[in-house]
């Protein structure tokens, strides 16, 4: 849908940009050898001194002293641990689970300001259909039907937010159960499931409607999308009626769905919130008695 | 016998949503913030209050579509700044004098409403920048957006985040409330009596919450003589530790020697409603 922050500011704007310099690669190659090997010497010592201090759990010994094991049983240890594959493997497997880490963030964090962008794109479609509206006969239902199924996805994605901030810590922790990993991961998409698949269809009716709306009062295809007198004259209101109802009914079908994972939204402030005041002072007064 | 037997505060619509008064508000969002897993909206409090914020948010853009539109084109006016308040207020004049030549029997009421939209487009004029003039097809559409961000805050509570019971009160509990309260306003009968059939189907006791002097806190005697314990959001929690101690609501009556007329005329109700 065409909205004002879609709209570019300039055209074919060409300008030579930076290019990705190739120190910077063979730095981080570097960083990473020398990390492994530090990885690498860290987990050898690691590994000797719980050896070691498993010695202090055996019985008192009668043939040999414990300071002389200590010191031989050290090099044997270093000298086994340096020949052997399967440690090594251990190592590399730690080495990725800390880099699962630092993906599995950048990728929540990607998502977190992905949502924000998708979060101000709807904004300006809310505006983009009244302005649609301010410009037409059109009844208020068709308005205030479209806004709620905008807002709505705008809940799913508050929803869909709060779930992972909580799941995500849990998630980095499990990085090396995969096991665990996985039940998390099929837990996350087991809730997410019902709601992408009616979300995609809201969209989908909404986008509908306001095609048939916006199409039909364009003559030209030159006029599609653009700011235009629409009269409900040009369209079959049947048609646009079983839109409506349609969205309607999707919009309190995910309702439904969000309302249990939703938490209680605090008040909105009553003297700086011009439009909650004037909301409230109409309810005051609608809600008098006629007499 | 069974004792601590308490299901939740039954919130009025006034608690939910903002107030006028600064006491009032902290006293609902202190009380929300301690007791919200605690609280339930019946499905008559949800739809008066969604029916009501919708209604509400139309007058306003429906006034903006509408007259204030057609004003402006009539007039020539392509773009407002904060400098055009006058054209504004003449127009607002204008609609209440014509008001006032109707005599339409709730005039008083339509007026404070044409004062509640005047409030909100006067107060979105001034927020503009100094020297910024935005043109009518954008200025109107952009009052209208924000009016929709603001009227979906208002209605999320009652959407989520609280417990909501779909509950249709008897006919004949609304009936005995309406007169055993005096009741005068029919959804305020209707929202009391579903709480008070709610307590006794689950024969647990509830808590009405409002801040409602005039219509509810003032009958809060007569509600107590047919079971129904009201209360401001400050003394809520004080309550429900006052109506732990009791038994269990249906023990509670049944321990009763002898009952008022009222009492009868809610009990008979009640066994309807519970049985049926």
């Amino acid at each position: 849908m065409i909205s004002l922050s879609n709209e570019k500011s300039s055209d074919n704007l060409e300008i030579v940009r930076r290019s990705i310099p190739f120190p910077q690669r063979f730095e981080y190659e570097g960083d990473t050898i020398n990390k492994t090997f530090k990885d690498y010497k860290a987990a050898i010592i690691e590994t000797v001194e719980e050896n070691l201090s498993l010695l202090d759990e055996l019985p008192p010994l009668k043939t040999l002293k414990i300071e002389d094991i200590k010191k031989r049983l050290r090099k044997m240890v270093e000298d086994n641990l340096k020949q052997d594959p399967v440690f090594e493997k251990s190592i590399e497997i730690e080495r990725y689970a800390d880099d699962i880490w630092k993906y599995v963030e950048s990728y929540f964090r990607e998502i977190f300001e992905y949502h924000d962008n998708v979060s101000e794109r709807l904004d300006s479609e809310i505006f983009d259909i009244c302005r649609l509206f301010f410009n037409s006969d059109l009844p208020m239902l068709f308005l205030t039907t479209i806004e709620d199924a905008v807002l709505i996805q705008k809940d799913y994605l508050d929803t869909y937010d709060k779930q992972i901030r909580e799941g995500r810590l849990e998630l980095l922790l499990s990085r090396n159960n995969r096991k665990k990993f996985e039940k998390l991961c099929d837990a996350h998409n087991r809730w997410i499931k019902p709601f992408t698949e009616r979300m995609d269809k809201l969209e989908r009716t909404r986008i509908k409607l306001f095609w048939y709306t916006d199409f039909s009062n364009s003559a030209t295809v030159d006029e599609m999308f653009k700011v235009k007198s629409i009269k409900s004259s040009a369209l079959d209101m049947e048609i646009i009626q079983s839109f409506i109802d349609d969205l309607r009914k999707q919009v309190k079908e995910m309702e439904t769905l969000i309302a249990p994972k939703m938490g209680f939204s605090p008040f909105m402030s009553y003297e700086k919130n011009i439009g909650a005041r004037s909301i409230r002072k109409i309810m005051e007064l609608a809600d008098v008695p006629e007499g | 016998m069974s004792f601590g037997q308490f299901e939740g505060f039954f919130l009025d619509t006034c608690v939910l949503l903002p107030h006028p008064l600064e006491s009032i508000m902290k006293a609902c969002s202190d009380f929300l913030k301690e007791a919200a897993s605690q609280c339930i909206i019946s499905s008559s409090v949800k739809t008066e209050a969604l029916e009501l914020i919708e209604h509400s948010h139309n007058v306003i853009v429906s006034f903006i579509h509408d007259p204030l539109k057609s004003y402006l084109k009539s007039k020539g006016i392509k773009e407002l700044g904060n400098r055009d308040g006058k054209i504004i207020a003449d127009f607002f004049s204008e609609q209440k004098a014509q008001l006032g030549k109707l005599h339409y029997k709730r005039s008083n009421i339509q007026n404070e409403i044409l004062g509640a939209v005047e409030n909100y487009v006067a107060s979105q004029l001034h927020s503009l920048k100094d020297g910024k003039k935005l043109p009518i097809g954008i200025f109107l559409p952009v009052l209208a957006a924000e009016l929709a961000i603001v009227k979906h805050n208002m209605e999320a509570p009652f959407k989520g985040g609280i417990r909501c019971e779909e509950i249709e009160p008897n006919d004949s509990v609304v009936s005995a409330v309406v007169i055993g309260a005096i009741m005068g306003n029919e959804k305020d009968a209707l929202h009391l009596a579903s709480a008070l059939q709610y307590q006794f189907r689950r024969n647990k006791w509830v808590i009405f919450v409002t801040t409602d002097q005039k219509d509810i806190l003032n009958r809060e005697i007569e509600l107590r003589e047919i079971f129904l314990q009201c209360s401001r959001p400050e003394w809520a929690l004080d309550y429900q530790r006052e109506t732990t101690k009791n038994k269990a609501p249906i023990e509670h009556v049944q321990d009763i020697k002898s009952y008022t007329a009222k009492q009868n005329r809610i009990l008979d109700a009640m066994k309807k409603a519970v049985t049926t």
